[in-house]
């Protein structure tokens, strides 16, 4: 009885052990996104003019992330939108057929940006990204 | 900006933000301070999903994958280059001396005091240099944007300061601390100079990079100014900005260019350089209406692939281009590289 027991239990923990493999092997898999360089370059777009720029930093290819911290961005770009005098910006259009060779894509987009003046600026950019293993990333700074 | 003695010890402790000059001319006080770091990693929280004798045996199993791919995978490493000039010494890292292959760097250190370096370390920063709402305002002797980098040195120091591209100048860009405190102060402006190729490009955030080199340490600054439209630049052009836009694409594309509009080693976001000639080009009423689209989207594809398209012998806006309204700092080349005119 006792025997059957420590099989049983054993064997349990051997079930256990590749359950967690398999939902390790899961999470992986996650960090692989499937989105597009027109999806990451709009959810991009969109922190930025909400001004979550701490949210952006994820989007930012690896090299990237290794030339500036997480804080240090979100702090610089938060200030250099309080220096150019930002009140807002609206996003008018991210080009919905980026330019795509190889493992780099080029996602033109048009904004708005109001300054504390009140005028009105409006803005043709584009964002280079880079297909990285976990997908599409931006390239910062873009020049 | 000021560097304070301390920190890069005694080379560069703290670096504090200061616009020694807004756009309308008058002074501000410092805005900020902060010490550059890199931050190499983030703290990482998983649920409690696994015992810690799985996650062992998963990492070291991941590890040793990773060990095993990188020797598969490793190259041989090539010789270091031979010194070919004492003047050119090693003071330049090889990509700086890629880079900027004209530029002698005596780095004769022998008179130099040692510095005390502390908890330096390098990374990319930013400093926004402003905005600058009409382009036009850039014409003539006038530099409305400008910021001063101070550094205060304990030690022996010998610096330089690169700016890429030509629009962003600093000055001076060369100085040295031979020993004892000391401080300078680098004026870093925008400038507008078609004899040197520098100009701004309308309706978006141009970008620089200023590239600081302390006794071989690296250190990176991006920059940014923002710029206005043209001043007849109409805001219901948007859609005939990218209709001009897919014109240029299609140009590279017909020529197997189509890489040149992400990015090249003279124009590293190509599309976004594009787009700002194509708001001057309608903001400048299509060079006072003497110069065709397919012209212009052609010109642009030249300059971006720097190939000759139209098999006149030149690549990019000519002469006669710059004459009518192009801007005359994207001037083109001869496809040899002479400087024929057209």
């Amino acid at each position: 009885m006792i025997i059957k027991e420590q099989v049983l239990k054993k064997s349990g923990k051997k079930l256990q052990r590749g359950l967690n493999l398999v939902v390790l092997a899961l999470v992986l898999a996650g960090c692989s996104d499937n989105f597009l360089p027109l999806n990451v370059a709009t959810k991009y777009l969109q922190n930025e003019a909400a001004g979550n720029f701490s949210d952006n930093y994820d989007w930012l290819s690896a090299d990237s992330q290794l030339k500036i911290g997480r804080t240090e961005y979100a702090t610089r770009l938060n200030q250099a939108r309080q220096d150019a005098g930002i009140v807002s910006i609206n996003i008018v259009i991210v080009e919905n057929n980026p330019t795509t060779v190889g493992n780099r894509a080029s996602v033109p987009y048009q904004l708005e940006v109001t300054l504390q003046s009140g005028q009105k600026i409006p803005i043709f950019e584009s964002m280079v990204m880079l297909h990285q293993e976990n997908g599409w990333r931006i390239i910062w700074p873009p020049q | 900006m000021v560097a304070d003695g301390e920190a890069i010890g005694g080379l560069l402790q703290k670096l504090t933000r200061t616009r020694s000059l807004d756009q309308s001319g008058c002074l501000d006080n410092q805005v900020g301070e902060y010490l550059p770091h890199l931050r190499w990693s983030n703290k990482l929280s998983l649920p409690k999903l696994f015992h810690f004798k799985d996650c062992l045996f998963v990492l070291s199993l991941g590890l040793l994958l990773s060990v095993a791919s990188s020797i598969a995978t490793a190259a041989p490493v090539p010789a270091p280059p031979a010194q070919t000039s004492p003047e050119t010494a090693d003071y330049m890292s090889l990509s700086l001396r890629l880079l900027f292959p004209s530029l002698p760097a005596n780095l004769e250190l022998s008179d130099i005091t040692d510095p005390a370096f502390t908890n330096f370390t390098s990374g990319t920063d930013y400093l926004p240099l402003g905005t600058l709402s009409d382009p036009d305002t850039m014409l003539g002797s006038v530099q409305p944007i400008t910021k001063t980098l101070s550094f205060n040195f304990k030690g022996g120091v010998r610096g330089r300061v690169f700016s890429n591209p030509a629009w962003l100048s600093v000055i001076p860009n060369y100085f040295a601390n031979r020993n004892g405190k000391g401080q300078l102060d680098s004026i870093v402006s925008v400038r507008q100079d078609a004899a040197k190729g520098a100009g701004l490009l309308p309706a978006q955030r141009n970008w620089g990079q200023l590239r600081i080199v302390l006794n071989g340490f690296v250190l990176d600054y991006a920059t940014t100014v923002l710029v206005g439209p043209p001043k007849n630049f109409m805001v219901d052009k948007g859609a005939k900005v990218f209709d001009l836009y897919h014109q240029i694409l299609s140009q590279l594309d017909q020529r197997g260019d189509l890489g040149a509009a992400i990015g090249t080693q003279s124009h590293s976001n190509g599309s976004q350089f594009a787009l700002g000639l194509v708001t001057d080009y309608l903001g400048e009423n299509e060079y006072s209406q003497r110069m065709s689209e397919a012209d212009f989207a052609n010109r642009v594809a030249e300059v971006l692939s720097d190939k000759d398209y139209g098999g006149d012998g030149w690549v990019g806006f000519t002469k006669a281009d710059v004459l009518i309204g192009a801007p005359g700092w994207v001037l083109g080349h001869a496809q040899n590289g002479g400087d024929t005119a057209r």
